[in-house]
C-alpha cells in the first residue's frame, strides 16, 4: 500500500513503537511515585518536555502535554480568553477544532470576527488589518493549513496584532507545521502554540500546548497537580516518550529538499493531466490539494484504496454537508471542491512510490470521466 | 382497584367485514412481537386490546413502542376498576385535577348496568363537583375529560387523555413489497408510507463497490434498521451494480447513463421481487425532483417492469413534505450523511431529462451482454436480516 494521507495521521515509526513498548512493559511506574522507578519515569517525561521545547525554541516549563491538538486548542479557547471583553479574530482557514471553538464562543455572546483567505490560501493580511482593533483580545491563525499545506506568516500576524492591541493574546495551531517547517515560537512571538504527536509518527492521544511565560491560563483539569497543576491526571507516559522519540526521528531524518522534490514532481504530474492545485505557493511541501472537477473525489478515493493507494479528501465526509469550508474560503468552485483530493507526505515518503501512486490517481480519475 | 393498563384501539381494521379476523390476527401478532421485549400481558377481547401487568418504569417505553405499530389508531393509559360506582368515583377523583373545567364521557358496553350513560355521566360529574368545588363543567371545550368505559364483565376503565397511534393497516396484511432503498431521504419515507398501508418490506440496495464505500452500505443498513421500527422485520438485499455501470460507461452515450442504469435496476428489482415473493416494487420517486424523475424518465424506466406494479407513494409530494416525514421516522439525519452512492460514480455532464424508449433501446443494444450482467448481479445478491 502507498499511504498518502499523512496529514490525517501517520504510521508510528519503529523507534516510536519500541520506545512506547518499553514504557508499557518496563517503565510502567507512576511518575508521581517517590520510589526510584517512578522518579526515573518522571525524569524521562521532563527530558521529553525538553526535547519538544527545543524543537519549538522555547523553555521546557512553557510546554504542557495534552491528549492532542484538539485538546490544546480547546484549552486555549476555554481558558485563555475567559472573562475577557473585546473581540476575537480567527482566520477562515482554521482546522475544525479551532473554528468550532470560535463558533462556540460566538454562541456565548463573544464577538468573533473571521478573517478571509486569499485565493492562494493564505490569510488576507489587508483584511486582518481591518478586523483587528484595540478591543481585540484574542487571535488564532493556523500556521500551516491542514487542507492545502499553505503557510501563514505568523510572525507578521503577531507583530501587527500586538502593535494595535498590545495585550491581545495570539494562538497558532501548528499541527501541520511542527517538525516540517520552522516553528520557532519565540521568533513568531505567539502566546500559544498547539502541536500533535500522531502527525509526525508518534502514537495517537498525545499532543502539547506551548504557553508563553508569563501568560496566565486557567488549569484544564484539576486533580493531583500533574503538569504543574495545569492538567492533572496521571501522565500518558508512553505517549509522551513516543512523542519525544518521533520528534528526534523527524529532526534527524526530515529532509525538506527531498519532500520538495516529491511535491514538485507530483504537482507537475497532476497539472499535466488538467487537475488544479489549490494553494500551490508558499507551501510546506508536505500537503497537496488538487481538484479534479467533474468527478467525485470520494469515489476516486475508494477506487484508489482498491488499488492500494490511500489519499485524503478535500471534501470532508465528517461533516453533514459535502463541502469544504477552507477551499470555499479560497473561492474554489463547488465542482472543484467535490472533486478535490489531498495528498500528504511524511518523513519516509519515497519519490518513486509517490510518483507511481500519482500516475494511478490520474489513470483512475480519467476512468471516472475526468 | 385493579391497576393501570393501556387500552388500545384500532382504526381502519374496524371497517372490515367478514375478513376482519384476518387483519386482527396480524395486528395482534405484530403487537405481541413488539411487546415481547417487556414483561407484560396483552389481553384480547372483542374490539378491545388491553396491555396490563407491566412495570411502572416501562410505561413510557411501552407507549412509545405501541405508537410505532401500524393498525393501531389510539390508546389511553387507564385504570381498570370494578364497575361498582364507588370504585369508579374513587378512581375519577384520583385522576381529575382539583380545579379547571371538565366533562365526563361514559361508554357503556354492559347494557344491564343500573345507570345509563347519561345518568352515570351526570351523577359522576355532580360528585366530582361536590368533592372539588373549584371544578366547573364545560361540555364543549373542557380542560380535562374523565372517560368511563363500562365493560360487560363487571369492570370499567377510567382514563383521561387519548394518545394517537400510527394509524394505517397492520404490516403484512397487504402482502410484501420490494423497496428500492438508496440511502437518500426519499426511499425510507416511501417504505414507511407503503408499510402504513399494510405492506411488509424486503429492501433492495444497489452498491458500486469498490467505487462506493462500506460506510455508504452501512448507512443504508442503518436506515433499514430505523425503518424496521415501523415496518417490522426487513430482509436487506444488496446487489452490486458495478459491472453494469462500467459497461454503460464504456459503451453508451453519457447523457443516457443514469437512465440506462435505472432501467437495469428496475430489471434486477423485478427479478429479485419475484424470487423473494414480493408482489410489487416500491421506490421513492417524486415527479420532477431530479432529471431521472421527469415524466419521460419514469416512463422509460417503468417500461422495463412487465409483471409487477411499481408503487411510487411520494410521487405527488414536495421535498419538504418528504423531509418532514423523514424527521418524524428518524431517518433524516442518517440519510444526509454525505457518502457517495452508486448514482455519483460516473457523472454525466448533461443527463437527459426527456429520454425516449426508442433511443434508450438503441443505447442498451450497444452493451454486448447486458442480460448476462443483470443475471449475474441477481445471482450474487447478498442478504442481511434486520
Amino acid at each position: 500500500m502507498i499511504y498518502l494521507d499523512n496529514a490525517a495521521t501517520t504510521k508510528a515509526h519503529d523507534c516510536v513503537v519500541s520506545a512506547v513498548a518499553k514504557v508499557l512493559s518496563e517503565d510502567y511506574f507512576n511518575p508521581s511515585a517517590l520510589y526510584l522507578h517512578g522518579t526515573n519515569v518522571k525524569t524521562q517525561i521532563e527530558q521529553a518536555r525538553e526535547t519538544i521545547a527545543t524543537q519549538l525554541k522555547v523553555n521546557a516549563n512553557e510546554i504542557y502535554f495534552t491528549s492532542g491538538a484538539t485538546e490544546s486548542n480547546t484549552w486555549v479557547f476555554n481558558s485563555a480568553i475567559k472573562n475577557k471583553k473585546g473581540n476575537v479574530v480567527i482566520s477562515a482557514g482554521e482546522h475544525a477544532s479551532v473554528f468550532n471553538n470560535a463558533v462556540n464562543l460566538k454562541s456565548k455572546g463573544v464577538e468573533v470576527r473571521i478573517c478571509p483567505l486569499t485565493n492562494d490560501g493564505r490569510i488576507d493580511f489587508n483584511a486582518l488589518k481591518n478586523l483587528v482593533d484595540n478591543n481585540t483580545t484574542f487571535v488564532s491563525v493556523i500556521h500551516c493549513s491542514n487542507e492545502t499545506g499553505v503557510i501563514n506568516d505568523i510572525a507578521q500576524v503577531v507583530a501587527y496584532v500586538k502593535s494595535v492591541s498590545p495585550n491581545c493574546l495570539v494562538h497558532s495551531d501548528g499541527v501541520q507545521a511542527f517538525c516540517k517547517i520552522d516553528t520557532d515560537c519565540k521568533n513568531m512571538g505567539v502566546d500559544f502554540y498547539s502541536i500533535s504527536g500522531h502527525k509526525i509518527g508518534a502514537i495517537k492521544g498525545i499532543g502539547a500546548l506551548y504557553v508563553k511565560k508569563p501568560v496566565k491560563i486557567a488549569p484544564l483539569i484539576i486533580g493531583g497537580g500533574q503538569e504543574s497543576g495545569m492538567r492533572s491526571g496521571t501522565e500518558n507516559v508512553a505517549g509522551i516518550i513516543g512523542f519525544k522519540t518521533a520528534v528526534e526521528y523527524y529532526a534527524k531524518n526530515y529532509d525538506i529538499n527531498k519532500v520538495s522534490i516529491i511535491h514538485k514532481k507530483v504537482v507537475d504530474l497532476l497539472k499535466s493531466c488538467g487537475a488544479v492545485i489549490n494553494g500551490e505557493d508558499n507551501n510546506s511541501k508536505a500537503i497537496i490539494s488538487a481538484s479534479f472537477s467533474g468527478i467525485r473525489a470520494e469515489v476516486l478515493q475508494h477506487v484508489l484504496c482498491d488499488c492500494g493507494v490511500c489519499i485524503g479528501l478535500g471534501s470532508a465526509c465528517s461533516s453533514k454537508e459535502r463541502n469544504n469550508r477552507v477551499l470555499s474560503a479560497m473561492n474554489v468552485g463547488e465542482k472543484a471542491i467535490l472533486g478535490s483530493i489531498r495528498i500528504s507526505f511524511d518523513v519516509n515518503s519515497v519519490l518513486d512510490d509517490v510518483v507511481n501512486a500519482t500516475k494511478i490517481i490520474i489513470n483512475k480519475a480519467r476512468e471516472l470521466g475526468f | 382497584m385493579f391497576g393501570k393498563v393501556i387500552v388500545l384501539r384500532y382504526g381502519e381494521v374496524h371497517l372490515k367485514g367478514k375478513n376482519r379476523d384476518y387483519f386482527e390476527n396480524i395486528l395482534v401478532k405484530n403487537i405481541r412481537r413488539k411487546l415481547s421485549q417487556f414483561n407484560c400481558e396483552l389481553a384480547i377481547s372483542r374490539g378491545r386490546y388491553v396491555v396490563k401487568s407491566f412495570a411502572e418504569a416501562d410505561e413510557k417505553h411501552i407507549i412509545e413502542t405501541l405508537k410505532t405499530i401500524f393498525g393501531l389508531y389510539s390508546m389511553s393509559v387507564a385504570y381498570h376498576v370494578t364497575s361498582f360506582y364507588d370504585d369508579i368515583l374513587k378512581c375519577a377523583l384520583s385522576i381529575v385535577p382539583k380545579k379547571g373545567s371538565f366533562r365526563v364521557t361514559v361508554h357503556r358496553a354492559d347494557k344491564s348496568y343500573p345507570l345509563n350513560s347519561l345518568e352515570l355521566s351526570a351523577k359522576l360529574g355532580a360528585d366530582l363537583l361536590e368533592n372539588y368545588p373549584k371544578l366547573e363543567v364545560d361540555l364543549h371545550n373542557p380542560d380535562f375529560t374523565v372517560n368511563v368505559d363500562i365493560r360487560d364483565d363487571k369492570t370499567a376503565y377510567v382514563y383521561s387523555s387519548v394518545i394517537m397511534c400510527a394509524g394505517g393497516m397492520p404490516v403484512g396484511s397487504a402482502g410484501r413489497g420490494l423497496l428500492l432503498l438508496s440511502g437518500g431521504i426519499d426511499s425510507p419515507v416511501a417504505g414507511y408510507t407503503m408499510s402504513k398501508r399494510g405492506l411488509a418490506l424486503t429492501a433492495l440496495h444497489f452498491h458500486s463497490y469498490p467505487y462506493t464505500s462500506e460506510r455508504a452500505r452501512n448507512k443504508v443498513v442503518e436506515l433499514a434498521k430505523k425503518l424496521s421500527t415501523y415496518c417490522g422485520k426487513i430482509t436487506f438485499l444488496c446487489v452490486s451494480a458495478t459491472e453494469i455501470q462500467e459497461n454503460i460507461h464504456k459503451f453508451c452515450d453519457e447523457s443516457y447513463m443514469i437512465t440506462i442504469l435505472r432501467r437495469c435496476m428496475m430489471r434486477i428489482a423485478e427479478k429479485v421481487a419475484i424470487k423473494y415473493n414480493c408482489g410489487c416494487i416500491v421506490n421513492g420517486e417524486s415527479l420532477g425532483q431530479v432529471a431521472s424523475q421527469t415524466l419521460e424518465s419514469i416512463t422509460v424506466t417503468n417500461d422495463c417492469v412487465k409483471s409487477l406494479p411499481v408503487f411510487r407513494p411520494l410521487i405527488g409530494m414536495d421535498k419538504q413534505e418528504i423531509v418532514d416525514v423523514a424527521y418524524k421516522i428518524d431517518t433524516y439525519e442518517t440519510s444526509i450523511l454525505p457518502y457517495e452512492d452508486c448514482c455519483t460514480v460516473f457523472l454525466p455532464k448533461h443527463p437527459v431529462t426527456r429520454p425516449t424508449i426508442e433511443r434508450v433501446v438503441i443505447e442498451e443494444e450497444k452493451i454486448p451482454n447486458l442480460n448476462e450482467l443483470i443475471d449475474t448481479a441477481v445471482e450474487n445478491i447478498e442478504t442481511v436480516k434486520i
